[in-house]
């Protein structure tokens, strides 16, 4: 292990870094909703509560 | 991550102890009860704070801060500490927790970046297999196994996001499904103001404009709220009572007249008849709608199929243009499913519309009916409603609802109308008549663009909560299906590895007869699924076909992969408690070989309340003496009795320094009883059968060295047939060394009655029994390798033997004469 050895990604954090990546190719998801997601993922569990948070909030405005 | 020295005081049975393993392989074994799987509750506590044990399914009751310390001790009291090495730090770092502050792991803070990668990965206890799970692994319902293979993936937490986003999902289409109800009520308003069946942009604008010559007005081109009433003033004489507008709701009146029409209840009963087959004809055949799910990808696979035909999803082959021609099927299949739903649409909106027309006119006459006071009326029409509701709810997901067995066809083709509805309209109308004076074609026309421009307001407001709904509808959607994807391709290519690093284990484990083994690890729905070949009989649940044995040497082997990949470079350290329960003794001999050759820069823990299992693990060279301790005597007070084990030599030796010949005899004894049926069964020798399954030294003995001795008399022959005149001459030697070191052992002499000669030695003194142990002390010799220590073993090939070799390969007698 080196000095630029870094935690380990869980099988969940590389499946929703590879999701989030995808998702901002999508017109439909705009950076703010990315964001929200991603910081919601980096934070834990990503809740149901989280996910509806940051989907409604992006869709106030149409993209 | 390796464990250098390990110290427990007071944890769960062990209430005061420190073992060394530098860094190698450990063992610990001793009976049930002895307090060894405390050892491993201590380990699991240091590296994550809790312990896996003391928690899940069967453990009500128990309490970490009551049932983690030894009996009668205080989680103040309860420490554990240890010295660990760990990548890409030279010097080892001391750790330490207490189970009162079971969250805090003490360690010098200059290690914490090599420390945190480390506990994150215990977190997940990927670090622990013991009996308790490798059962569940094997005795586990089908469904249940890959859900515990899930556990110990630590995925669990991959399906809980799943379902979270499916119900993410399930939340965002039953808003898009009420605002969507929201369109087609505001869409009603506006076609029974303008009193038209059907939503028309047109229609509506030629109303307005009617409206607005009406009021001395100019017509407007574009259809918006704001301009309805542009450039108009209103009438002159206003109404005394603007809330009544008589000319309109005699509108309203006539829209619910209208309902039961013959032309009305044509239309809508052969729409209803047209819809209800086609649902029909969709929901009798499932693949219908499982062809429009699949349309693009299979559109993309058509694309994507080379000259060779093969599919391009799957690789499996194909006949020259078959799966061409099975696609395109598929894709007629999907298009004729297509224009059923284009046609479902399209009957459903002519309904919708007529349903929430209906609706809002309905409505508007039972504010009147209440003004009114027309109770009986009134009550017939709230009922009306009622139902004209529901069947509006119907109406937002037709594919799914639609026909309600509350509407029969014939109540459907009148909108659900009470069948007196004109004779009800008449007594309404004439009632308001009778109360309110006519409204002029002015005011009428004024009120009609009022409440047009308020419908048209409302209509704007649904839409955009509706466009709303639809996006974030589709932006679960994606959500959902990307993490679908990416969850596909993290996991299938994490089982793709561990499938072929589970096969290759599994084959070695069972040589020969399991050559052709294959295993299919892969995701499957929101699990997974695993299943193993039968000897080329196909694949099938590890539990269907395979013997017991077969099943824990797969849930090993399972286990060893999983954790391989899982801990890779960051914990060296494995846990086997007590693993090898139903392992018969010739695969553990395979399993100490796994172990080696496969996990060779890896740190096991073994535990284990087998004697043998413990003697074969020295005995391969998994763990020497040193890393070898047994549990004995376990009580309340003092926790388990700890013993190294000690080098036979080095104890005959102190017991001849203090002349105490009959604890040395006793002990070579018992060593060489121990020591010459390890040899008997490396060898195969064969020895006598006893009923009563006892054998002592006088059996193991003569059997191993006639069987050495037959052995190289076989190499001899080998060599001569082959012409290896040199490795003749060694085998001589070797034979000459064998017959010397027989006799100068008294090998004779222990095959008399124990007790006899036992008692003679003990008469002995210790110059003379000194050359004994010295002659046995060669004879063991014979049977080990002076490279690697390992014990020589017979390997067959065909029932024939083939060769006498240590595991090293320094010793390598050839057992295969050359052909004549």
């Amino acid at each position: 292990m080196s000095e630029e050895m870094k935690i380990p990604k869980s099988l969940l954090e590389q499946i929703l870094e590879i999701t989030l990546a995808e998702l901002e190719k999508h017109e439909e998801f705009d950076e703010h909703t990315v964001r929200l997601l991603r910081e919601s993922s980096s934070h834990g569990r990503l809740t149901k509560q989280q996910i509806i948070k940051a989907i409604k909030e992006g869709s106030e405005v149409k993209p | 991550m390796r464990l250098l020295e390990l110290e427990i005081k007071n944890v769960r049975g062990i209430c005061d102890l420190t073992i060394k393993p530098n860094g190698k392989n450990f063992v610990a074994w001793g009976p049930n009860g002895s307090g060894k799987s405390a050892l491993v509750d201590a380990i699991d506590f240091l590296l994550t704070g809790r312990i896996s044990r003391l928690m899940g399914k069967g453990t009500r009751g128990i309490t970490f801060s009551e049932h983690g310390p030894h009996i009668d001790h205080q989680p103040k009291d309860a420490i554990v500490r240890a010295l660990i090495k760990l990548h890409g730090l030279n010097e080892p770092v001391r750790i330490e927790r207490c189970m009162e502050n079971a969250a805090l792991l003490k360690f010098d803070g200059s290690a914490k970046k090599y420390i945190n990668p480390i506990l994150l990965v215990a977190q997940r206890g990927q670090h622990v297999l013991t009996r308790r799970e490798i059962l569940r692994f094997v005795t586990s319902e089908a469904g249940t196994r890959a859900q515990q293979i899930q556990e110990l993936m630590d995925i669990e937490d991959i399906e809980t996001v799943r379902k979270t986003l499916v119900t993410v999902q399930n939340e965002f289409e039953k808003e898009l499904e009420v605002q969507r109800g929201g369109v087609n009520r505001a869409k009603g308003e506006v076609t029974a103001t303008a009193q038209i069946k059907v939503f028309s942009e047109g229609l509506i604008l030629e109303y307005v404009n009617q409206n607005r010559v009406l009021l001395g007005g100019t017509p407007v081109s574009t259809l918006k709220p704001e301009n309805l009433k542009i450039e108009l003033n209103p009438p002159v004489t206003m109404a005394t009572e603007p809330k009544i507008n008589i000319g309109l709701l005699e509108k309203d009146i006539q829209n619910l007249c209208n309902v039961t029409s013959e032309d009305n209840k044509k239309g809508i009963a052969e729409g209803d008849r047209q819809l209800r087959t086609i649902l029909a004809s969709i929901r009798s055949n499932p693949e219908l709608s499982r062809a429009i799910a699949r349309m693009q990808l299979t559109q993309l696979g058509m694309s994507l199929i080379d000259e060779n035909g093969s599919c391009p999803l799957c690789d499996k082959a194909w006949p020259p243009s078959e799966l061409r021609g099975y696609l395109e099927k598929r894709i007629e299949m999907a298009q004729d499913t297509l224009k059923k739903q284009n046609n479902i649409a399209k009957l459903s909106e002519n309904i919708t519309g007529s349903v929430t027309g209906t609706l809002a006119s309905l409505k508007k006459v039972i504010e009147l009916t209440r003004i009114l006071n027309l109770e009986k009326e009134l009550s017939t029409l709230q009922s009306w409603c009622v139902d004209l509701e529901s069947l509006a709810d119907v109406m937002v997901s037709v594919v799914d609802k639609y026909p309600d067995t509350r509407f029969s066809p014939e109540r459907i083709k009148q909108l659900l109308a009470p069948d007196d509805v004109s004779e009800l309209m008449t007594k309404v109308n004439e009632t308001a008549k009778a109360k309110y004076q006519e409204t002029t074609p002015g005011q009428s026309a004024w009120d009609t663009l009022t409440r047009l421009q308020v419908n048209l307001e409302g209509l704007k407001k649904a839409e955009s909560s509706f466009d709303k709904a639809r996006l974030s509808y589709k932006k679960a959607s994606l959500f959902h299906d990307s993490f679908m994807l990416a969850r596909d391709f993290i996991l299938g290519k994490l089982y793709d590895s561990i499938r072929d690093r589970f096969v290759d284990m599994y084959r070695q484990l069972h040589g020969i007869d399991e050559q052709d083994f294959t295993a299919k690890i892969e995701p499957e729905e929101a699990g997974l699924n695993f299943e193993v070949d039968f000897y080329g009989r196909g694949t099938h649940p590890p539990h269907a076909l395979h013997s017991e044995g077969h099943q824990d040497s797969m849930g090993l082997c399972l286990y060893l992969a999983l954790a391989e990949h899982l801990t890779k470079d960051l914990i060296d350290l494995v846990i086997l408690d007590d693993v090898v329960m139903s392992v018969d003794a010739n695969h553990r001999r395979e399993v100490c070989r796994l172990l080696r050759t496969y996990f060779s820069d890896r740190q096991f823990l073994i535990t284990t309340h087998d004697r043998t299992w413990a003697n074969q693990l020295r005995s391969e060279g998994i763990a020497d003496k040193k890393g070898t301790i047994e549990f004995y005597n376990w009580h309340v007070d003092t926790g388990p009795m700890v013993a190294y084990e000690v080098d036979m030599w080095e104890r005959i030796e102190a017991d001849l320094k203090r002349n105490n010949i009959p604890d040395a005899a006793a002990r070579l004894r018992r060593g060489s009883e121990q020591f010459f049926s390890e040899v008997c069964d490396a060898l195969q020798a064969r020895v006598t059968y006893n009923l009563n399954t006892q054998w002592e030294l006088g059996d193991w003995l003569p059997a191993a060295m006639e069987q050495y001795r037959n052995l190289l008399k076989l190499a001899k022959a080998v060599a001569n047939s082959w012409g290896d005149e040199s490795g003749v001459e060694i085998l001589k030697e070797l034979d000459s060394v064998r017959a010397q070191v027989y006799t100068r052992s008294g090998v004779e002499q222990w095959v008399v009655n124990a007790s006899v000669h036992y008692n003679n030695w003990a008469d002995f003194l210790e110059k003379d029994f000194r050359p004994v142990v010295e002659a046995f002390h060669d004879l063991y010799n014979l049977f080990l390798c002076v490279n690697c220590g390992g014990m020589l073993r017979l390997t067959m090939s065909d029932k024939k033997p083939e060769n006498l070799r240590c595991d090293c390969g320094k010793v390598n007698l050839n057992l295969v004469s050359k052909t004549k």
